[in-house]
């Protein structure tokens, strides 16, 4: 194996510390609510304002690959999914992913075509985002595909009949330490993750974020698809490390169709075993 | 407490022996990455662009014969936070690359890391905390 023993063990050390200075405490109370959130057109209770200096999320943060079990580098809720209905099933066994049990070198992920990653999977993304809070929404820019969301908290419910979206409608609010969001309104063109697993537009997305010191974020969702799956499906707890002020810059990553193009041609397709052409 | 002390244990251990594995959005199926394999060439061109830089190189087999090599990496910018630029490699550099080769046994890789003629290496650490 390549070695590299300085940055092998001083990037660890840092993100080490930060673990270690992370609460105790914030694993214990690191369950995924049972409670049912708002279904679409229901009020939610207004969240504190983003001045609480206890209920800011804002920073540049990056999905912490490393070596944690199912943390979830391909982009999954957990390394189990619920059953699937004959629906899903389907979906399922069209999906040729390029990671996951079902990992092939001749993937057709919608993504290869720069089709957006959609919620929920862009959030286990290893790729940095952006949390910006304001007094009614809460912001989400997303470094890979270069995307945003917004999440309302003033108190408004989701719209009625909405029309399905990739990033769908999203409202917040604060429950303690945990910051809720309720996601509906999603279509069904993207994958749940980056191992093929299907939604459908009656998904229901509960993110839980919490910030149990200022170099880390936490993630719990649970996804309520009753179209796709027999139960919820509720993921492992998400790390994310606040990057250090001299990386934390948000740099440009658009999908551009020509370069994924260009780039499946001179790489991937030779990698899979297809003659390059050009 | 003591479940949860375990955790940051299991936690704390993963992060100081585990070397993260690289992400590619299309999947890192079509690599081996039991057999890595280091190359030295010359480089023809260097693509900084999205979704993956790659690193063209012609390297001399066994045999003599020139063989061109395509090598790829993560995103530009997880490259920048890593400490790379877009100038940091040129056609005509002298270069030592480790990848993961294609299983395919087409002249493809997944760069590991590269280490230029003055014996500077540039990783692909896929975490830049």
């Amino acid at each position: 194996m390549n070695k590299c023993p300085k940055a092998r063990l001083l990037i660890p050390a840092a993100a080490l510390a930060a673990i270690l200075s992370f609460s105790i405490a914030g694993f214990a109370q690191a369950g995924v609510s049972k409670s049912k959130a708002s279904k679409n057109g229901d009020a939610v209770p207004a969240s504190a304002p983003a001045s609480d200096p206890t209920h800011n999320l804002s920073g540049i943060y990056e999905f912490f690959v490393r070596g944690i079990p199912d943390q979830g580098l391909y982009g999954s809720p957990s390394a189990k999914p619920p059953d699937m209905t004959p629906w899903a099933q389907a979906r399922y066994d069209k999906a040729m992913p390029g990671y996951g049990p079902k990992a092939t070198v001749d993937s057709n992920d919608p993504i290869l075509h720069c089709n957006p990653s959609g919620i929920p999977r862009i959030l286990v993304w290893p790729q940095p985002f952006e949390i910006v809070q304001t007094p009614d929404r809460v912001f989400m820019f997303f470094e890979h595909e270069r995307v945003w969301r917004q999440i309302w908290i003033d108190g408004r419910g989701h719209p009625k009949d909405l029309e399905p979206t990739w990033m769908g409608d999203s409202i917040g609010k604060w429950e303690g330490d945990y910051f809720i969001v309720d996601t509906v309104g999603l279509n069904d063109k993207s994958w749940l993750d980056s191992f093929g697993h299907p939604h459908s537009e009656e998904a229901h997305v509960i993110e839980r974020y919490r910030r149990p010191n200022p170099n880390l974020l936490t993630l719990e969702y649970t996804v309520d698809d009753p179209k796709a799956y027999k139960w919820p499906w509720r993921s492992d707890v998400k790390i994310y490390t606040l990057l250090r002020n001299d990386k934390a810059v948000m740099e440009e990553l658009f999908c551009i169709p020509e370069e994924e193009d260009a780039f499946t041609k001179k790489i991937r397709e030779p990698a899979a075993g297809k003659p390059p052409t050009q | 407490m003591k479940r949860t002390l375990r955790v940051a244990l299991i936690l704390a251990a993963s992060l100081l022996t585990f070397q993260g594995p690289l992400f590619a959005h299309h999947g890192n199926a079509a690599y081996d990455d039991k057999a890595p394999l280091t190359i030295k060439g010359t480089v023809t061109d260097f693509l900084w662009v999205n979704p993956h830089v790659q690193v063209y190189v012609d390297v001399k087999n066994d045999q003599g014969e020139v063989v061109h090599w395509g090598c790829e990496t993560v995103s530009p910018s997880k490259l920048f936070r890593s400490g790379w630029t877009r100038d940091v490699l040129k056609a005509g550099d002298q270069v030592t690359i480790t990848v993961y080769p294609a299983k395919s046994h087409a002249p493809v890789g997944l760069i590991r890391k590269v280490v230029l003629a003055n014996g500077k290496e540039l990783g692909t650490e896929e975490q830049t905390q």
